[in-house]
């Protein structure tokens, strides 16, 4: 007890010697230092990034790893333990939802049951006061005309199918031309198809609107489509913030890899290492990699390479196999652009391979049970040291 | 298949049978009896005849409905001002504390209500519990004479019916999603509107439900006025308990109880209406 008292006096003090405040400039959203506890748990623990203005930021990870924690403390139904939080330059502590300039997208749309779609949409605008009759009916409608909705502004939310409720509550927020727009996993109760044109449409909106949107979800493929950075959070903790070919690309830990797409993971040792380059046993072959993050001799790392950036061969059609594992095809999954390989190496490592179809490979033609040799090409894997 | 429609049919005629025997036959019997003739010895006669009705259109009775009417209606607006705030923290208490407070609510009931009555007396009689600690603390000089006035029916109708208020307010507003209530402040809403705006009309069914549940035995618990109104305060239940019990004028008393059931077919109406306002979004699309 005596510690997280310490922790809170500390944070205040950080405060008073004003080392971390909020400037003016062109970050829409910064958080510093941000810290949340529920019953002595830390939910959220030292939270650092910025939001530039007009950013599409996500925040990705699995559910219970504090991102919808995340979104309350920006959207004031949370205070934080610890740390500041910086809208447009101004500390927001203590202010609060009302008094912030910044709208949500609830989850479940929280659509008022007993109003209209007009009134919805109003809400925000009626709250506000200092607006004439004509000024709210202007600027609904204008949200209704940007949702496609013009046609339905009588009916109850009830009355409304998943898709257009969906758009209801982005007009009702965005009608109120917030600093920022969040979004709490808005799309999840979609079916997949339409989520899919949600997120061309929100993704337009955004484009078009210009306000800053941090969209919150566990899927990563949304994520990457959507966003201009993603935050990838684990356990309370940011694990990564980058672009989405940074995070895939890039991953800075096993943790982001293994969450961002799928990915094959090999043990390696390393024999001997320098500056330039480092001398690697794979699978029992050995390899010289570019030593980028400084490895040294007997550390634990692991490769990690994307099942696009596996090539698999027929014996036949190879020669020098010094740098290629052997293995046998365990299922092939036809998916129409590609194929799906699932590949068992001798040392019962389970591959993922993904092979397009090209005009230079027109025989893309494995059957189970069939051997092969699996390879990549240097240079796309990524190393990352072990993290127990 | 067969025996499921078997079984759904069994089901169904015996849930009519109960309803016809216990609630549908007694109602007939009373609306027959009402359009009958009074007569003094055999309780009425088989004659059909609209007096009774005719009866009722007298400024007395009318007099008598009204008197009824407001101080039912003022029940119940008491009860719901009192409820209200008590309800909304309870459903929002942790299930702990509310089972016992749910609890508590409902312990009166173990008691007669009759007697709970008399019980009032002793509380506010001139030389009772409330006059003693008022005259104490100094707040008052004399005593208050508030027995055998419309006060003190008003006081032991809402402390009678006060958990019928209660209960079907808190089971509406448990399930008062509080998203709604985030959203609502999210888009700049303070608590006054946020009150006005979404909680109270979310509720309003569990307001109305509260609201039949007080206002019409308000109307009708006639023990109430006749234990604590002297014979000052007579409301529609004492009218109707007069004509069967001392008036021997059955069909007058049935008469009246019809139009005491009309009213509440009237308010269950108005129930109603108030739940489809209220409706939420996982109802079928095409109800309305």
């Amino acid at each position: 007890m005596s510690g997280k008292a310490d922790k809170n006096s500390s944070a205040k003090n950080i405060h008073l010697e004003s080392e971390v405040t909020c400037v003016m400039n062109s970050n829409v959203l910064e958080l510093k230092g941000v810290t949340k506890r529920f019953d002595d748990e830390d939910v959220l623990e030292d939270i650092n990034f910025e939001v530039r203005h007009g950013e599409f930021l996500t925040l990705l990870g699995p559910s219970g790893c504090g991102k919808t924690t995340l979104l309350r403390l920006i959207s004031g139904f949370e205070q934080p333990d610890a740390g500041i939080i910086c809208i447009n330059g101004i500390d927001v502590k203590g202010l609060s939802p009302q008094a912030r300039h910044v709208n949500t997208v609830f989850q479940s749309y929280a659509l008022f049951p007993h109003l209209n779609v007009f009134d919805n949409i109003a809400f925000g605008l009626r709250c506000k006061g200092g607006l004439s009759k004509v000024e709210i009916q202007q600027q609904v409608n204008d949200a209704l005309n940007m949702v496609k909705l013009s046609h339905l502004s009588e009916r109850k939310p009830y009355q409304l199918s998943g898709g257009q409720q969906q758009r209801v509550a982005i007009a009702r927020a965005v009608v109120n031309k917030p600093s920022i727009l969040l979004l709490d996993e808005p799309l999840s109760s979609l079916d997949y198809r339409l989520r899919k044109t949600m997120q061309l449409e929100l993704k337009q909106l955004q484009t078009q609107l210009g306000i800053t949107f941090i969209f919150v979800t566990h899927d990563q493929e949304e994520a990457l489509s959507m966003s201009d950075r993603v935050v990838v959070m684990h356990e309370g903790r940011i694990e990564q913030i980058g672009t989405p070919r940074e995070v895939y690309e890039e991953p800075h830990s096993l943790r982001v890899a293994r969450f961002i797409g799928e990915v094959n993971i090999f043990e390696t040792q390393i024999i001997s290492a320098d500056e330039e380059v480092f001398h690697a046993i794979i699978e029992g072959k050995e390899f010289t990699l570019k030593n980028r993050r400084h490895f040294s001799k007997n550390q634990k790392v692991y490769t990690l390479v994307r099942p696009e950036d596996l090539e698999v061969w027929s014996p036949a059609e190879v020669t020098d196999t010094s740098q290629m594992f052997p293995g046998v095809v365990e299922q092939v999954i036809y998916k129409g652009s590609t194929v799906d390989l699932m590949v068992r190496l001798q040392s019962q490592n389970l591959l993922a391979a993904t092979q397009f179809f090209n005009e230079d490979d027109e025989k893309l033609d494995f059957h189970s049970g069939e051997s092969v040799w699996v390879h990549w090409i240097p240079g796309w894997e990524v190393i990352l040291p072990d993290e127990s | 298949m067969k025996v499921d429609r078997l079984f759904k049919g069994t089901t169904i005629s015996i849930v009519w049978l109960w309803l016809s025997v216990f609630a549908l036959l007694p109602t007939l019997l009373v609306l027959i009896t009402s359009f009958l003739k009074n007569d003094p010895v055999d309780l009425f006669r088989w004659q059909f005849s609209l007096q009774n009705y005719q009866a009722l259109l007298n400024p007395i009775y009318f007099r008598v409905f009204w008197h009824s009417f407001c101080v039912a209606g003022l029940c119940s607006l008491i009860c719901l001002v009192l409820s209200y705030p008590f309800a909304y923290l309870l459903a929002r208490l942790d299930s702990k504390y509310k089972n016992l407070l749910l609890f508590l609510v409902i312990i009166p009931f173990w008691t007669s209500s009759l007697i709970r009555t008399y019980a009032i007396i002793s509380i506010l009689k001139a030389k009772g519990l409330l006059n003693s600690v008022l005259l104490t603390l100094g707040i008052i000089h004399h005593p208050l004479t508030i027995l055998y006035t419309s006060t003190a029916v008003i006081i032991g109708l809402v402390y009678s019916l006060l958990p019928f208020m209660i209960l079907p307010l808190y089971a509406n507003i448990e399930k008062l999603d509080t998203q709604f209530i985030d959203a609502a402040r999210d888009l700049g809403a303070n608590t006054l509107t946020t009150f006005t705006r979404v909680i109270l009309p979310l509720t309003f069914p569990g307001i109305m439900g509260g609201i039949i549940l007080v206002f019409l035995p308000a109307m009708s618990m006639f023990y109430i006025p006749d234990i604590l109104g002297g014979a000052k305060s007579l409301l529609v239940g004492n009218l109707i308990q007069n004509e069967f019990l001392s008036a021997n004028n059955w069909p007058l008393g049935s008469a009246v109880s019809m139009v005491l059931t009309l009213a509440m077919g009237v308010l269950l109406l108005l129930y109603r209406r108030a739940n489809k306002i209220g409706q939420y979004h996982d109802e079928p699309i095409g109800e309305i």
